[in-house]
């Protein structure tokens, strides 16, 4: 699926002018608050109209300002989970999820119910209403009655800036599952770039009604002007790993990171079951070579993908069997003399890393 | 929710009479617009003229005057029983009456009435005038036939311009009774039949026939009517001998036909 | 116990209330989603219009409608010589009568509770795939419901109590149009409180179990 975008609207002072095309399987939309990504959904949507330019999916279009058309929501089958969940208050959740559902669409679209059910883990709520689930549960509901509308694109309008971490990243595991097992395209929306840094195929970045940037994430540190918007996060690497093993006697939890191990303090989690864990790039130590003696219970391997520089800060992108950002001085960087493509050594302390 | 509601709705429809596409429907069924201070005597007129003349008589009571402006209006009404002249004098001009249907049923005094016990002495109707009398309730004189009368009355006698800032002008007789009953008003001016609706007051003058036009209840049948034999058959009944009686048992005076 | 006219009185004025409140259940339900969901022009042409009769005398209403539908009326005229039908002075006049005074106290409530909707989740059924009318009758006019038979019984008790323009348009015939505040006038005009007093208490009770049904009504629909 191939979605074209080249929009403008005048707001009262805010002027949106945006060109992009959609066309992998998770794509992020990143910017800070008041950047333009909601209105920009809400055209994409057809909830509200630009003033001039299209809006194509497969080269049909929604929204032509040239040809004077402008298709109604209800027709452009896309799919939208909101911040707020917003499911229908007065309906069952089965009668929430099952709100936009056709039998005829299901033959095109291979989405099916019992899946769907059985990913999002929403089976022992079907009975209930809205009324009565945790905000975590909202969110899952929705995004079934999202799914189940054989939406040819989901959109995802920050759906977890709500929610804590714990809760943030459990959705963030759904969202990898529905990713590889539902096969619709999604659009991802939040001012959090460490949400999707993990799971985005390519990333647009807005700013003041703008486009900045695309491309891959790691590629997004090349542009400056990215930086302030990054920088107000504090960047965080939030990795999915698989448990291993526990072991009692060391306190420490094995993760599997491509081919090493990660080590973090010990938790409850069952074996073989997939658990969040966040790093914090400036937690991260660099070293030409595999230190001795330390008290760091992570060592890890990586080649560096990416360098970038900007101010007071050198962001390398590493690939250690997961994507990781790590930040260091510029002059650690010039120090070491690091160079994309090479290999080196990545400590973490276990204790610095946060799991859930 | 929505079962239900469509039941109720389906339970209110069975409800509902048929419908039946005009309003009197045939010729043995009249309406008869009458005056409220008549309603009592009617009722009973009514009783005795369906008996004996088969057919249905329905009324619809109210003002004078309103139904007047009603009939005016196009109201479908077959027979008008006024309580003066004044409203069939406009009606016959604006053609809508049957010229030769018209007569004069009954003839009603004018009275001045006190709250019961309250000690007022009118022996003659200059007594009107005394510091105890401060405020004088008549029917609003161009809506209420008692009221004009009262008004054409107090001219007659001279006394319209010394009393007239006492005058209290009220919307209908009922509103002058309720007024001296409640003592708002020290006196009021109503006709003899309408001082009897009430007990909680009392007669204490009558006003002599020539300070004030003969008060007339007339009736009428209307051009429009749809049932013109009937209606003609009800009017002449009204002024009969049987019906004299009852309206006198109410306390009605009868003209004895015209 | 009770005579065959208070009877009758009763009788007429809860087919007279019933009857109105459903007739402009519809037509009202439809003006509140107007004014309250829509972006037409002239919203508060339709609200000056609609709340007319709140503006006027009962009577004033009730003498307009009846130069309107009577014989020689405009629309009258044309139900009368056309299709032999003569509404005034029948029950469905007291119904019409009774519609048009309630039908803004209805429109009232009605959109207020509609405009509480929120938009978003109407937004959010229509990326669902819903038409405008199936978001109106699957979202917006359920979560409003209660708005609407609060409404509802705001008319119906309106109508109970209905009085000037009824019998400007109907007029005051007992067995056939005279409800219960026409025959409680009737009984004070003509001195017989005491059966006047008896209708003021049953008028009174009728609208008590009106109120207490609508209210079982809207609880159970809470969610």
């Amino acid at each position: 699926m191939k979605l074209k975008v080249d929009i403008r609207r005048r707001a009262g002072t805010f002027y949106l002018d945006v060109a992009f095309s959609v066309e992998k399987t998770l794509t992020a939309i990143f910017g800070p608050s008041g950047s333009g990504k909601t209105t920009i959904l809400n055209c994409i949507t057809g909830v509200i109209r630009p003033c001039d330019g299209e809006i194509s999916i497969d080269g049909n279009p929604l929204y032509s300002s040239r040809d004077r058309i402008n298709l109604p929501p209800e027709n452009r089958h896309i799919g939208y989970v909101f911040q707020e969940g917003l499911l229908f208050p007065h309906l069952t959740v089965e009668k929430n999820i099952f709100y936009g559902f056709r039998q005829e669409d299901e033959a095109r679209c291979h989405i099916a119910p019992q899946a769907v059910i059985d990913v999002l883990e929403i089976k022992s709520l079907l009975g209930k209403k809205p009324g009565r689930l945790s905000g975590g549960e909202q969110q899952r509901v929705a995004i079934a009655r999202a799914l189940l509308s054989h939406p040819q694109l989901l959109i995802f309008d920050e759906p977890v800036s709500a929610l804590d971490w714990a809760l943030k990243s459990r959705f963030l595991r759904y969202l990898k599952r529905i990713k590889e097992e539902f096969r619709v395209p999604i659009l991802y929306v939040t001012h959090a770039l460490s949400e999707i840094m993990n799971l985005a195929d390519e990333v647009i970045v807005v700013k003041d009604g703008r486009v900045l940037a695309t491309g891959g994430v790691s590629s997004l540190f090349h542009y400056p002007h990215i930086f302030p918007i990054i920088e107000s996060e504090g960047l965080e690497n939030v990795l999915t790993l698989k448990v291993l093993l526990h072991n009692k006697e060391r306190g420490v939890t094995e993760l599997e990171l491509g081919n090493q191990r990660l080590l973090v303090p010990l938790s409850g989690a069952e074996i073989g079951s997939s658990v969040s864990v966040i790093v914090r790039a400036q937690d991260v130590i660099v070293s030409h070579e595999k230190p001795r003696g330390l008290s760091a219970r992570n060592i890890l391997e990586g080649v560096v993908g990416d360098v970038s520089i900007a101010g007071s800060k050198a962001v390398l992108s590493v690939d250690l069997g997961g994507r990781m950002i790590v930040e260091i001085t510029p002059e650690a960087l010039r120090e070491l003399g690091i160079n994309v493509g090479e290999k080196y050594f990545f400590i973490i302390k276990a204790n610095s890393i946060r799991v859930c | 929710m929505q079962t239900q509601a469509r039941r109720l709705v389906i339970f209110v429809l069975f409800l509902i009479v048929p419908f039946r596409p005009t309003a009197y429907g045939g010729d043995d069924e009249i309406l008869v617009f009458v005056a409220a201070s008549l309603t009592d005597a009617m009722n009973e007129i009514k009783e005795r003229f369906e008996e004996r003349a088969g057919g249905r008589v329905f009324f619809s009571f109210g003002s004078s005057g309103t139904l007047c402006r009603q009939i005016q209006k196009g109201a479908p009404a077959d027979v008008f029983v006024s309580a003066s002249p004044i409203q069939i004098d406009a009606l016959e001009l604006d053609g809508l009456v049957l010229l030769d249907t018209r007569k004069d049923l009954l003839t009603n005094n004018l009275v001045v009435i006190v709250p019961s016990g309250s000690g007022l002495r009118v022996a003659q109707a200059e007594d009107l005038a005394q510091k105890e009398v401060v405020k004088i309730a008549i029917g609003e004189p161009d809506a209420v036939p008692a009221g004009a009368y009262a008004k054409e009355a107090l001219e007659n006698l001279g006394l319209w311009d010394s009393l007239h800032p006492k005058i209290v002008p009220a919307l209908d007789v009922r509103a002058v009774l309720a007024y001296v009953e409640r003592q708002a008003a020290d006196a009021g001016i109503v006709y003899g039949t309408d001082a009897t609706i009430s007990d909680k007051v009392e007669v204490v003058y009558e006003f002599p026939e020539d300070s004030h036009t003969a008060i007339v209840y007339p009736a009428v049948v209307l051009k429009g009517s749809k049932a013109a034999a009937l209606a003609r058959e009800f009017v002449d009944f009204l002024s009969s001998a049987e019906a004299g009686r009852v309206f006198e048992a109410y306390g009605f005076k009868t003209t004895g036909g015209h | 116990m009770l005579s065959p006219e208070e009877i009758s009185a009763i009788y007429i004025s809860m087919k007279v209330a019933v009857c109105s409140t459903l007739l402009i259940l519809p037509p009202a339900i439809f003006i509140s989603w107007v004014l309250a969901k829509s972006s037409i022009r002239g919203k508060s042409f339709i609200e000056t219009l609609v709340n007319m009769p709140l503006a006027l005398a009962p009577v004033v209403s009730g003498f307009f409608l009846l130069i309107l539908i009577s014989r020689t009326g405009v629309v009258g005229r044309i139900l009368y010589e056309d299709l032999g039908i003569e509404l005034t002075f029948t029950w469905y006049a007291a119904v019409l009568a009774s519609a048009v005074i309630a039908f803004p106290l209805l429109v009232r409530v009605a959109r207020v509770a509609m405009e509480e909707v929120d938009p978003k989740l109407e937004n959010a059924a229509r990326t669902l795939g819903a038409s405008p009318w199936r978001v109106f009758y699957t979202v917006t006019l359920p979560l409003s419901i209660r708005g609407v038979i609060a409404g509802s019984i705001l008319a119906f008790t309106r109508s109970l109590g209905e009085f000037g323009a009824t019998i400007m348009l109907a007029g005051n015939i007992p067995g056939k149009t005279q409800t219960i505040p026409l025959a409680v006038f009737n009984c004070v005009q003509t001195g017989h409180e005491d059966e006047g007093l008896r209708l003021v208490f049953i008028a009174t009770i009728l609208a008590f179990s009106a109120l207490f049904a609508a209210q079982s009504i809207s609880s159970r629909t809470t969610h």
